[in-house]
């Protein structure tokens, strides 16, 4: 059987009548509780016996050692109060570990990554790209030798049968630029990443290959190729050597280029990459 | 200690939680195992349903959720800390008395002092519609809100509840002030007791929260709990009452009807009446901005 909550007594909780009985509760609380102790029939008694109550057993509440039987209820409840204790901090973590993981499933999930060529990334926009970076690669610096990166330096297109520059990384990257038939000014970049520990938990869906172009100034150029990748960690991009507005596009390289880092990331549709810090951005594969 | 207990209990260290919660228990496992064995004593149907104990675990993880939780920052020290442990032992206490299936086997003094306040509410209730009483008149959150804006915001009230011909919140104050009296009177007036006590320091500590002067309130309530006069001939409230709510607010209370017409108006500005008024138009003033 319940009792209709009086008007008075709404929104008053044991809490704050508790912090009104031991005269710590804020000034309008208390005033709400003690005109509900007047006049609202629950709350008075309920205060009433509460004072009644520990006016005549307040002596009652001492330290003093007792009998055997009580100090041994009394050593059992001591346990029994440590272990409830326990059990709200262990509340605690399972709830933060349960939010943690609310807050993952919340997370956007990983969008279809974006491929293409950030060409002259300025060092603010590196830096943003250096923010998504989940893992970076140990790699070196390597000079790219394809035709289409390195004319000057290149072997005659004759003898060229689809060259390539392969670099496995020590954590198990397979790293490959091509130069693809038909014509010098293409290139495709692999990246596969498949054999690497843990890629499937660290969703890894896109690949940020730095290269450097020497620049006759001493600051060198630096484009990051994105390479987005599958499911299985592979991914490849094309790139058209020679261009300045198109995506996917590099501008010739007028000196030795350098592929000087490689790093995974997970770009979500919250964190992609965008244009416009870099100049010409790439856009969704 | 309290502060650090606090902070172990909302973080997720079990070592810290231990070194925090264990001068605590020190302290409090004894008199409090001693206080909540002392509470069951009187009260037999509850002690078959849980032992002290239980009672005292119950108190300590409704009080150490208390201190978790966001207003548990308002729990400064250790004897408040106490003073709450036993407060949630005798609310738990009280709470297991009030269940059907304890109470009615229950026969101790809690139930029948319970059945005599709300019996003695109810009637008050009943009697309201014909004579409205400050009893009920202040059982309307509306109500309360609105003396405390009476006598902590005077300035807001008389802005909220602008009327032509405005009549001065001293009027409505000596209603209030009366009936409070009143109440007092009924409910702590006679015999002295610990009912009559309660009810006199409740009365005391609300007044004083409405910021009435303690020496003014003094008067009332001497006034209030002293043996009725003989009833004055064409005045129908108490003399010596309406007397010390004059000397009080500067007023002339002479009669119920008065009255009656200044809780017709307080009822207007509570539930924000605007036709009809009999003294010009009461009701809160509506704001643009609003």
């Amino acid at each position: 059987m319940s009792t209709p909550e009086s008007d008075l007594k709404r929104g008053l909780s044991e809490e704050l009548i508790n912090e009104f009985l031991i005269d710590i509760a804020e000034a309008p609380v208390e005033r709400s509780i003690a005109a509900a102790a007047l006049f609202d029939p629950f709350v008075r008694r309920r205060l009433k016996e509460c004072s009644r109550l520990d006016d005549s057993l307040i002596s009652e509440y001492s330290n003093e050692p007792g009998d055997a039987a009580f100090e041994a209820r009394a050593l059992g409840l001591r346990e029994r109060m440590a272990d409830a204790a326990r059990t709200m901090v262990r509340q605690n973590a399972e709830a933060a570990q349960w939010e943690r993981e609310r807050e993952r499933q919340r997370a956007p999930s990983p969008a279809v990554a974006v491929a293409g060529v950030l060409k002259r990334v300025s060092d603010p926009a590196f830096a943003a790209i250096t923010g998504l970076v989940k893992q970076t690669l140990v790699l070196g610096r390597h000079a790219l030798t394809l035709p289409g990166l390195a004319p000057a330096a290149a072997a005659a297109p004759e003898n060229l049968d689809m060259p390539r520059q392969t670099f496995t990384t020590p954590e198990g990257v397979r790293i490959e630029f091509q130069q693809l038939p038909g014509a010098t000014n293409r290139v495709r970049a692999v990246v596969d990443a498949s054999a690497l520990p843990e890629r499937e938990e660290r969703c890894y869906n896109a690949a940020f290959l730095v290269l450097e172009e020497s620049h006759p100034t001493g600051t060198p150029d630096r484009h990051v190729l994105v390479v987005s990748l599958n499911d299985q960690g592979r991914g490849f991009t094309d790139v058209l050597i020679g261009g300045e507005g198109a995506v996917s596009t590099l501008p010739t390289p007028e000196s030795a280029c350098h592929l000087v880092g490689a790093t995974l990331s997970c770009v979500t549709s919250a964190n992609a990459v965008r244009r416009g810090d870099s100049g010409d951005g790439p856009k969704p594969a | 200690m309290v502060a650090r207990l606090r902070e172990a209990l909302r973080g997720t260290d079990e070592r810290a939680l231990d070194g925090a919660a264990g001068p605590v228990l020190e302290r409090m496992y004894r008199p409090l195992l001693r206080y909540c064995e002392a509470l069951l004593r009187g009260a037999p149907a509850a002690r078959r349903i849980m032992d002290g104990e239980d009672l005292a675990l119950e108190a300590w993880h409704k009080t150490l959720r208390h201190l978790r939780g966001e207003r548990g920052d308002r729990i400064a020290d250790p004897e408040h800390f106490e003073r709450l442990i036993r407060c949630a032992a005798r609310s738990i206490l009280l709470d297991m008395l009030d269940r059907p299936s304890t109470a009615m086997h229950h026969a101790t003094v809690e139930m029948t002092e319970r059945d005599a306040d709300e019996t003695s509410m109810a009637g008050r209730s009943r009697d309201h519609l014909v004579t409205p009483e400050a009893g009920t008149f202040l059982t309307d959150r509306r109500h309360v809100q609105l003396v405390e804006m009476l006598f902590t915001e005077e300035t807001r009230f008389r802005n909220e509840f602008r009327q032509a011909n405005q009549r001065h919140p001293r009027h409505y104050r000596a209603l209030v002030l009366y009936e409070l009296g009143d109440f007092l009177r009924e409910e702590a007036g006679g015999e002295p007791g610990p009912g009559s006590e309660y009810m006199t320091r409740m009365m005391r500590r609300y007044v004083r929260l409405l910021g009435v002067p303690e020496d003014d309130w003094q008067r009332i309530e001497t006034a209030a709990l002293s043996p009725q006069e003989e009833e004055e001939s064409g005045s129908d409230l108490v003399p010596a009452l309406r007397d010390a709510v004059n000397e009080v607010c500067g007023t002339r209370l002479t009669g119920r009807a008065f009255l009656s017409v200044l809780r017709y108006e307080m009822n207007r500005f509570a539930t924000g009446a605007n036709t009809g008024a009999s003294s010009g138009g009461g009701g809160r003033k509506q704001h643009a901005s609003a």
